[in-house]
């Protein structure tokens, strides 16, 4: 838990922009609508935090810790997730267009439609990760471990999951047309 | 990282159909001011009707093409150069007789007025082709030598030298080392670096990993006309590339000769990689000194 | 006070400075040049008595000229990469057209003569658009027109007057400007020069300025060393090469004038067998068959060899028709002689 008061919070974060908290700790705290937009957050930690609806745009939350945020609906598109920590996060209609999270660690976290468009997903761990009607177009899972993920309803033309590890996945209508295989052949 | 500068070339979902035969079924690819991006990918990828849109000979059947942001429509070749799009093409570069100087400004002579005639400004030529050259780190002894007396390397360095100079912000050159041995690809490699720090977009064409590594910045994958993302270096390694190019049946019907073939190119190409990364470091090196004593009002 | 010596430049040894000596041995035109000299030596030897008198030096220059025009427009179009082998009979066709206008409309022969220039020129212009059109190569295209040609001046000619030889040309009007501008002898020491020469160096000065100094020549250079690399940067080839066929109808029609100007008739086998000997000048100069590299002083001195020995063989009073065989041994010669001195050349530059 944050040691920040929420008084502390409200005026740190309405600081002139950008802002720097790098390794600041905001976990559980209340940042719902917030504007973290280009923010530095590397290895900070938003543990439990509520961030619904918040825009971190652009943000470099490079190993940062956001298990079990709340991040429905955020706008995290173009955000820098390098090796950060999404456990258990909620990300229902999340946008992640474009975003970096090569290495990211997503377990169990909750992507239903969220936009992944464009996203890289290098080496990503989605271990029973739920991708269900989200899109993934364009996304690079090159090497993501997908075990038992819901990939259900999913749209992934055009996507690669080369060498992605499949085994459990549920791909029931999943949309494949054009993805690359773990393999690297194509589906039709 | 994501560049937020406006992209010099950006092409998103373009498709190409030949009659019944699809040869590009969705590329989306963009290039940025002082990047090398390597388009990779086996014989019958789409590479070369891809550079044929990007260059202006081919008309997308679909998908849309931005320059520095505005959507163009070009028609003809001349319409790309016009705005800077240069292509240098593997085999139709250079005249082997004909002197460096003269195939550096052939079709755009430099002239001095004789009266009513146009003379051919031969001292200008020469003197600039062999400053050209020299500022991209070739130096040529005598630019009225003919250009059949360079290497390979050396020649397509001239062809992209040329493009240079005659204001190219694009350049796409097309298998520019695929004829060439180790030392003669490392030349040409050097050159592409060169540009790069010259703020020129560069994109690469080649089906040699090793060479695509050497000097990319970023490396997009063409399989069977689609486009397959696009990776920086610490997300695709070279086995990963070569991987992703070839499909999965022929790899497991020579998966014992490729294995052979594997561990002996990897120390050759470890050799050859370590010799090109390094002479390529050097060369940066030297042009980032360069560049910088020259921005002290030199 | 300090004073700083001078700081030297730092030499580049790889800098070569080509020397003249080293420039002239790369010349295309070195084999010919030798040739020429070796030639020349060789009659003035064995025949002092026509062969270095000032009269028998016109006679040679005289027969050079008339092969001499020609051979300089077929070297710029070998170099553009390509053949016309139907200049031949483009020489008998422009003659026959200017003397039938003359002799049976009465236009003065002054006049008759731009009309087949014209027409000459129409001619090339067609070879030419044949050749880019049909895509075929122009050996092809202009061993027709030789054909095509010649038959159409016999016929003609054969049609209208019954004859194949239109004599008195002197008699013809307007014969007097004609032979001010084609046929008249310029005098030195007493003895008359042709014209035709002045002709001849004109033409080849031109055609070596516009070659080495403007920006068509590097075209013709690039239209015939690769002409896709060349349309690639924007030459335009087709109109190059068009230009150099209606160059070398040009030159026919000039070699027509000028023999109708000295001789005063026309016959329809005139110029029979000059595409081929303008060819050996061409290649006897340094100008290669594949085109993009030659040139048009080689061409002269080509031109020069072939009207030495043709004068010197009479002069030696050795019989004429030794001469086919020397010309074709001088061919096979002049090409390995020209390939080991380009060869060297190479080596020597670097």
């Amino acid at each position: 838990m944050t040691d920040l008061t929420p008084w502390q919070i409200y005026d740190l974060l309405n600081r002139p922009k950008p802002l720097w908290l790098s390794g600041c700790d905001l976990s559980r705290s209340y940042l719902k609508g917030a504007d973290l937009s280009g923010a530095d957050l590397r290895e900070a930690s938003l543990e439990g935090a509520n961030l619904e609806g918040a825009s971190l745009e652009g943000a470099n939350l490079e190993g940062a810790n956001l298990q079990g945020a709340n991040l429905t609906q955020a706008n995290l598109s173009e955000a820098r997730l390098v090796g950060a920590s999404l456990n258990q996060a909620i990300m229902v209609r999340a946008n992640l267009r474009e975003g970096l999270l090569n290495n990211a660690s997503l377990l169990q976290t909750n992507l239903y439609e969220a936009n992944l468009r464009g996203a890289h997903l290098v080496s990503a761990d989605l271990t029973e990760a739920n991708l269900g009607e989200a899109s993934l177009l364009r996304a690079i899972l090159k090497g993501a471990c997908l075990h038992n993920a819901s990939l259900k309803g999913t749209n992934l033309s055009g996507a690669t999951l080369f060498e992605a590890d499949l085994e459990g996945a549920d791909l029931a209508s999943a949309h494949l047309r054009g993805a690359m295989k773990p393999n690297g052949d194509i589906y039709e | 990282m994501i560049r937020k500068d406006v992209p010099m070339i950006d092409v998103r979902n373009i498709a190409k159909y030949f009659g019944s035969v699809t040869a590009l079924n969705g590329v989306s690819i963009n290039v940025h001011a002082g990047e090398v991006m390597c388009l990779l990918g086996d014989n019958g990828a789409g590479k070369s009707t891809l550079i044929k849109t990007l260059s202006g000979v081919h008309k997308p059947s679909k998908g849309e093409y931005f320059v520095d942001g505005e959507q163009v429509d070009f028609d003809s070749p001349r319409d790309a150069l016009e705005r800077g799009i240069a292509t240098v093409y593997q085999d139709l570069a250079m005249i082997p007789l004909m002197s460096i100087a003269r195939n550096f400004f052939l079709g755009s002579e430099p002239v001095k007025r004789l009266g009513p005639f146009k003379r051919f400004d031969v001292a200008f030529a020469d003197k600039v082709a062999r400053e050209e050259l020299k500022k991209m780190g070739i130096d040529i002894r005598d630019p009225s030598q003919p250009v059949g007396t360079l290497s390979g390397g050396e020649r397509q360095s001239v062809a992209i030298a040329r493009a240079v100079y005659f204001g190219a912000r694009v350049l796409i050159l097309d298998e520019p080392t695929a004829a060439l041995g180790v030392k003669q690809a490392g030349v040409v490699l050097r050159y592409i670096a060169q540009a790069r720090s010259r703020g020129i977009a560069v994109i690469f064409i080649t089906h040699n990993p090793h060479h695509a590594y050497a000097v990319g910045d970023r490396f997009t994958i063409l399989k069977r006309g689609q486009s397959f993302g696009t990776f920086t270096r610490d997300e695709l390694s070279r086995e990963e590339m070569v991987r992703m190019m070839s499909g999965a049946d022929e790899l497991d019907a020579l998966s014992h000769e490729l294995e052979e073939f594997a561990r002996s190119d990897e120390l050759q190409a470890d050799r050859t990689l370590s010799q090109v990364e390094h002479q390529l470091a050097e060369s940066l090196e030297e042009s980032e000194e360069m560049f910088a004593s020259r921005g002290d009002g030199s | 006070m300090a004073t700083t010596a001078p700081v030297a430049e730092p030499r580049d040894e790889r800098l070569v400075e080509t020397s003249l000596l080293k420039r002239l041995l790369s010349r295309p035109e070195l084999g010919a040049a030798g040739g020429a000299i070796l030639v020349w030596l060789f009659f003035a030897v064995s025949a002092p008595q026509g062969f270095l008198s000032l009269r028998g030096t016109a006679s040679y220059l005289e027969v050079s000229s008339h092969l001499g025009i020609m051979a300089v427009a077929v070297a710029l179009l070998m170099i553009g990469g390509e053949f016309d082998l139907s200049v031949g009979s483009m020489i008998g066709f422009a003659g026959i057209v200017m003397a039938i206008l003359s002799t049976e409309s009465g236009i003065p022969l002054y006049l008759s003569s731009l009309i087949a220039l014209a027409v000459a020129l129409a001619v090339g212009f067609v070879n030419g658009y044949m050749v880019i059109k049909t895509r075929l190569p122009s050996f092809i295209i202009t061993l027709a027109g030789l054909f095509i040609i010649r038959g159409l001046t016999v016929a003609l000619t054969r049609g209208v007057t019954g004859r194949t030889q239109i004599g008195s040309l002197n008699d013809a009007p307007g014969y007097a400007v004609l032979d001010a501008i084609f046929g008249t002898d310029i005098f030195i020491a007493g003895v008359g020069f042709p014209i035709s020469i002045l002709w001849w160096f004109a033409f080849a000065g031109l055609a070596t300025w516009v070659l080495v100094r403007t920006p068509v020549g590097n075209w013709i250079f690039g239209a015939g060393g690769a002409a896709e690399a060349a349309r690639n940067v924007g030459v335009p080839v087709d109109r190059v090469k068009i230009g150099l066929f209606m160059l070398t109808a040009f030159a026919a029609w000039l070699v027509a004038s000028v023999q109708i100007a000295g001789v005063r008739s026309a016959d329809t086998l005139r110029g029979t067998g000059r595409e081929f000997e303008a060819i050996i000048a061409v290649v006897i100069g340094g100008t290669l068959l594949t085109g993009g590299y030659g040139s048009a002083i080689g061409a002269v001195l080509g031109a020069l060899i072939f009207g030495m020995v043709r004068q010197g063989i009479v002069f030696l009073g050795v019989d004429a028709d030794w001469f086919q065989v020397f010309m074709g041994s001088m061919l096979i010669i002049a090409v390995l002689v020209n390939n080991f001195i380009r060869r060297r050349a190479e080596e020597a530059r670097k």
